[in-house]
């Protein structure tokens, strides 16, 4: 864990220098807005958190992922149980994560966008449809890499159906369980910038993404590499730091693995 | 409770095997596993079932399970057939892995009670302690089963079974995989228990030595397909060693029957 972190800034700080020194050394001659010293991003990154914008457009961005990743994980556990539960509705979910999966969410935009118009809705539509199917295929795979021995043990002391869907059968497939929403949230985060570029903001809210998007529009260079540099220190830190946790406190004390 | 309402109960919870056959289809070959096998147990019998490795005593124990289905004849637990899997019938597998690993050792020993809401919390907690006591694992209450050796894992799975005191107790060799001291240590908690709780016990073993410190009748089976070539009474008295008046005897009588397949 420390090693890694050590590798990392090493990195970084590698990383820094090359950027720095590329920019002094004026390859770019004419383009320094296009290609901003790390001064100037910083102070457009330290200007955002000043003004406090930063923490309005994190909480909105962070607002609409949880908010799909939570209906996206509750469909996918509802679906997968079900599907587990009757060969009829299993064939069904196949079909539908075998159509569903390939399609980028961005190429749902535009119905999304005739189906709830701008703001929110269509944006945690993209959310849902980017964890919901990679999500489905883990529960499932989850579900059929359990022991038999597992089962029966429920099974003997008396559990059936839903009970012991969620008493052995969740925990069971637990780690495969954690790959799927790993897979999910970086797909979902993605997906969310993304769409939030296109149309962002409801009324005056916008996230991240939208950020960018004016940014771009003002040409503030500087601006959108600061919120490239929050968007994916908040993707290190929920996959490094968040999912690391939950791993050390489930499936690495468990003992278990995918 | 009258005398006869007793014996009434007894008499309704004998479990019944009629004429059990099972055939494995595994792709091309088919591959019979038990023929025609049939007993009776009384209730609070304890049962030890002998045979060689390969000959259908844990197939036999997962069909009174109701974990595997009979192709015909069959599994009566008083009046009602064996359809399914049921907290009446517990089962110590064969299987070391059979702990829930996201659940401590403490958690798995009182997963039956809470899944069938046995008991108040307090009580389940005194159980589990007991029980865990009993097969020598307390200091090993916080553990994971993968922090367990095989044997451990074993005696922690015999805890759980305890636990609700099921009317039927189906032991899968559950003692094979410890030291000979664990071992007989296990055994006479075993028989502690049944003597005070008379469960009906079912008990595959191929130790002779086992079968016959353990079993009132002991059942012994032929290799494959699996039959129940004879039930012999074993009423030698109590506590049994393998020093005892008439061991031998029935240790060599067992022997005789296994050796002449
Ligand atoms: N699920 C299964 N599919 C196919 N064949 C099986 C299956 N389970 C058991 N068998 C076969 O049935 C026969 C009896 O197996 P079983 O496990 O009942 O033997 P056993 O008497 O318990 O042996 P051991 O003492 O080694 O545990 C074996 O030949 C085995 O290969
Ligand atoms: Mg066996």
């Amino acid at each position: 864990m420390k090693k890694k972190f050590i590798n990392r800034l090493i990195f970084i700080i590698g990383l820094s220098v090359l950027w720095e020194g590329t920019v002094r050394s004026g390859i770019f001659p004419k383009a320094e807005r296009l290609f901003p010293s790390l001064m100037d991003i910083f102070k457009a990154l330290a200007e955002v958190i000043a003004s406090g914008e930063l923490f309005g457009l994190m909480g909105y961005s962070l607002y609409l992922i949880v908010l799909g990743l939570f209906i996206g994980v509750v469909l996918a556990l509802v679906l997968s149980i079900l599907a587990i539960s009757s060969q009829t509705i299993a064939g069904f979910v196949d079909t539908a994560v075998t159509i569903m999966h390939p399609l980028p969410g961005i190429a749902l935009l535009p119905l999304a966008i005739l189906w709830f118009g701008t703001g929110q809705e269509p944006i945690v539509f993209i959310i849902v449809h980017a964890i919901l199917w990679p999500m489905i295929l883990n529960i499932m795979a989850g579900f059929k890499a359990i022991p038999a021995i597992y089962r029966e043990v429920g099974q003997n002391i008396g559990l059936s159906g839903p009970r012991l869907a969620i008493s052995i059968m969740l925990p069971a497939a637990f780690p495969y369980l954690l790959a799927g929403l790993k897979i999910g949230w970086a797909r979902s985060w993605r997906a969310l910038i993304a769409a939030e570029m296109i149309f962002g903001t409801s009324g005056t809210q916008g996230g991240l993404g939208w950020y960018i998007y004016q940014q771009r529009y003002f040409i503030n260079v500087s601006g959108v590499f600061a919120a490239l540099i929050v968007i994916m220190v908040i993707g290190i830190l929920i996959e490094d730091i968040l999912f690391g946790l939950i791993e050390r406190k489930t499936v690495k004390k468990w003992g278990m693995t995918a | 409770m009258g005398n006869d309402s007793l014996i009434h109960r007894e008499e309704s919870r004998k479990l019944r095997i009629i004429n059990i056959n099972k055939t494995f289809t595994g792709g091309s070959q088919n591959l019979a596993a038990l023929s025609n096998v049939s007993i009776k147990i009384n209730e609070g019998d304890f049962v030890c079932i002998l045979g060689p490795s390969g000959c259908g005593k844990t197939t036999l124990l997962r069909c009174i399970a109701g974990l595997e289905r009979a192709d015909s004849g069959e599994i009566m637990l008083g009046e009602n057939p064996v359809r399914g899997p049921g907290p009446d019938r517990i089962v110590v597998f064969q299987d070391f892995d059979q702990l829930l690993p996201w659940k401590t050792v403490k958690e798995n020993v009182a997963f039956p009670l809470k899944v069938n809401k046995k008991a108040p919390e307090k009580e389940i907690r005194d159980t589990v302690k007991q029980n865990l006591a009993l097969v020598g694992l307390e200091e090993f209450e916080d553990y994971y089963p993968h922090q367990l050796s095989g044997g451990m894992k074993q005696r922690a799975a015999i805890a759980r079974a305890l636990t609700i005191h099921p009317k039927v107790l189906l032991m899968d060799e559950p003692f094979a995989s410890v030291d000979s001291q664990t071992r007989t240590s296990l055994q006479n908690e075993l028989i502690k228990i049944w003597e005070k709780f008379h469960p009906t016990i079912v008990f595959i073993t191929h130790n002779i030595e086992e079968a016959v410190i353990l079993g009132n009748r002991i059942a012994v089976m032929s290799s494959r397909p699996g039959t129940i070539k004879k039930v012999i009474p074993n009423e030698l008295p109590r506590p049994r060693t393998v020093g005892s008046a008439g061991f031998s005897e029935r240790w060599n009588e067992l022997n005789n029957l296994l050796v002449s397949n």
